[in-house]
């Protein structure tokens, strides 16, 4: 996910329903336990230091990574989608990142981004049906395990 | 991700939200961890496995959890500029 993603949950008449959720995804992953919600730590201070959302429920919702020192003479847009990269060679090698419709653009016309095919951008709405998507997971493998 | 800070009594407090199932998990396996009262205890008991819980916890020796609050809409109101209590 990226800050302006985030931004844009934040604005959402049902951002406390989006946050429940992104905690519990987070919380219960299977293979990504604790880190199935990811954002660069660099977008992550600067949510907390604009001081929109607590501290406490960004860190659960979204786990906060440092980016190698190798991006950080990059642009944060490439810095975003190299970072999303690296992330696709752990299992199951398919990310989805998260951003706005406004920013999506950027993303997709990064040269970086050419032939990706393992990094599957979404952007607002369509990426808000995937969280749900993912949280009806949860709720089903809930109701399973009782 | 747990906020740790160090409290009053130079002990290092932690507060995290977790699922209320990991908690009991926690609180069952762990011979290190004890209540500020026993409410605390029941609450957290008596709530359904995938409910979130805000849990504020001591570590010294052992693990004293302090405080204990469900993550509803009401807590949640609180954590954003526009809710009614500081951030």
């Amino acid at each position: 996910m990226d800050k302006q993603f985030i931004e844009y949950c934040m604005s959402r008449p049902n951002k406390k329903s989006i946050f429940s959720r992104l905690m519990k995804i987070k919380a219960s992953s299977l293979d990504h336990k604790k880190t199935h919600n990811i954002i660069l730590e660099e977008d992550f201070d600067k949510l907390i230091s604009e001081g929109d959302i607590s501290e406490l429920v960004l860190s659960a919702s979204i786990k906060k990574i440092k980016e190698s020192t190798a991006l950080s003479s990059m642009d944060i847009v490439t810095k975003r989608l190299l970072f999303a990269i690296t992330l696709t060679s752990e299992s199951p090698r398919m990310v989805y990142f998260f951003t706005t419709e406004e920013l999506l653009p950027e993303y997709k016309k990064n040269k970086h981004y050419t032939g990706v095919k393992s990094v599957n951008i979404k952007s607002s709405q369509e990426a808000l049906r995937i969280i749900d998507s993912y949280y009806n997971q949860f709720v089903t493998e809930r109701e399973f395990s009782r | 991700m747990a906020l740790e800070k160090l409290n009053g009594e130079g002990l290092i407090e932690i507060e995290e939200i977790e699922l209320a199932e990991e908690i009991k998990d926690f609180i069952s396996e762990s011979s290190d961890v004890n209540f500020e009262n026993e409410e605390l205890k029941k609450l957290i008991m008596d709530t359904k496995d995938d409910e979130l819980l805000k849990i504020t916890k001591v570590i010294g020796s052992p693990i004293k959890i302090t405080e204990v609050k469900i993550v509803d809409d009401d807590f949640l109101e609180g954590q954003f500029k526009n809710g009614q209590n500081k951030i």
